[in-house]
C-alpha cells in the first residue's frame, strides 16, 4: 500500500508553476451516457463508449506577482484554451503526469474581510487526456 | 519563511512608534514614559504547507506591549493610544509595513485580535497590550 499526499501535486497552466499558490485542484474524468433501455425490461441499460467529457477545477491563494502569479497566469486565460501539466502525486520516476487541454470557462478571485484573496478556475476538459510516466 | 528573522522585522517594525522599545531578553524591561516595550517570543504554531510545495507558509504569533503598572491610570491610557484603530495604531503601523516594504521575510501581516492582560516578568506585574498576528508568505 502506498498513500498519496496532496500536498506534493504538481500543477502547471501554459508551462506557468501555480503549484506554490494552489490549495486544492480535481481533475474528473466522465462519458457520455446512452441509454439503450428499451420495451420489456424493469432496469435501465446503457451503452459503452460514449465521447469522453473532464472537468478540471483548482483553488488557492491570490498573489499579484507580475507574469508569474497566479492572477497573471490565469485571469487573461478566462473563455481561452490552456494545456494543463498534472503530477498528481508529485515528482518524481515512475509517478503519473497527466496533460491535456482545457477551455477555461471561469476564472473567480474571492475577497473575504478577514482573509487572505482567493482565486479559483473552472475549466472543461478539451480532447484526450494523455497518461504518461516521468522518467528518470 | 525564516520565522526568526520576521519575528525581528515586526519587533523593529512596533519599535519606530514614538516611545517604543525592544526588550531585550535577559534585561528588565524598562517601559520608557508615556510608551511600551515590545517583546515577541517564539510563533504560536507554523503552518508549512497552507499550499502544494509548501508554497505559503502560514504562522500565528503574539506581540506583547508593555504599557506600565496594572495598578496605573496611565497604563490605560497608553494602551488606548496603541491600540488606537487609526493610522498612528500599532495595528496601522504593522500592516501597513507591508506596502512601506519593511519586511522582507513575509509577505503579509494582520493584527487578528487585541487583548490585554496582566503579566508577570522576573516577578513583576506589567499590564500588557497583546496582539494576535497572523503572518504568511516566503517573503522575498
Amino acid at each position: 500500500m502506498a498513500l498519496g499526499h496532496g500536498k506534493k501535486t504538481k500543477i502547471t497552466v501554459d508551462a506557468g508553476d501555480i503549484s506554490q499558490w494552489t490549495k486544492n485542484s480535481e481533475l474528473t474524468r466522465g462519458a457520455d451516457e446512452h441509454d439503450t433501455t428499451g420495451y420489456g425490461v424493469d432496469d435501465h441499460t446503457y451503452g459503452e463508449d460514449g465521447l469522453g467529457t473532464g472537468e478540471f477545477t483548482a483553488d488557492g491563494i491570490y498573489d499579484s506577482t507580475a507574469s508569474t502569479g497566479p492572477r497573471a497566469i490565469l485571469k487573461p486565460l478566462k473563455g481561452k484554451l490552456a494545456t494543463i501539466v498534472r503530477m498528481p502525486e508529485g515528482v518524481g520516476t515512475g509517478k503519473p503526469t497527466e496533460t491535456f487541454d482545457v477551455f477555461v470557462g471561469e476564472y473567480k478571485e474571492t475577497n473575504p474581510f478577514n482573509d487572505y484573496i482567493k482565486w479559483a478556475i473552472k475549466c472543461k476538459v478539451s480532447g484526450p487526456i494523455a497518461d504518461t510516466t516521468q522518467g528518470a | 519563511m525564516d520565522w526568526s528573522a520576521a519575528i525581528d522585522q515586526i519587533t523593529d517594525r512596533i519599535a519606530t512608534m514614538p516611545n517604543t522599545r525592544k526588550f531585550e531578553e535577559g534585561d528588565s524591561p524598562s517601559i520608557p514614559s508615556e510608551g511600551a516595550a515590545v517583546i515577541l517570543s517564539y510563533p504560536a504554531n507554523l503552518d508549512p504547507h497552507g499550499t502544494y510545495n509548501r508554497g505559503v507558509p502560514r504562522m500565528n504569533l503574539q506581540a506583547m506591549l508593555l504599557v506600565g503598572l496594572p495598578t496605573s491610570r496611565t497604563s490605560r491610557q497608553v494602551a488606548a493610544r496603541y491600540t488606537d484603530d487609526g493610522p498612528t495604531g500599532v495595528v496601522a503601523v504593522l500592516e501597513d509595513g507591508v506596502e512601506a516594504g519593511a519586511y522582507t521575510a513575509f509577505d503579509e501581516i494582520t493584527v487578528t485580535t487585541i487583548n490585554f492582560d496582566e503579566v508577570e516578568i522576573q516577578d513583576i506585574p506589567y499590564m500588557a497590550v497583546l496582539l494576535d498576528l497572523d503572518v504568511a508568505g516566503q517573503g522575498v
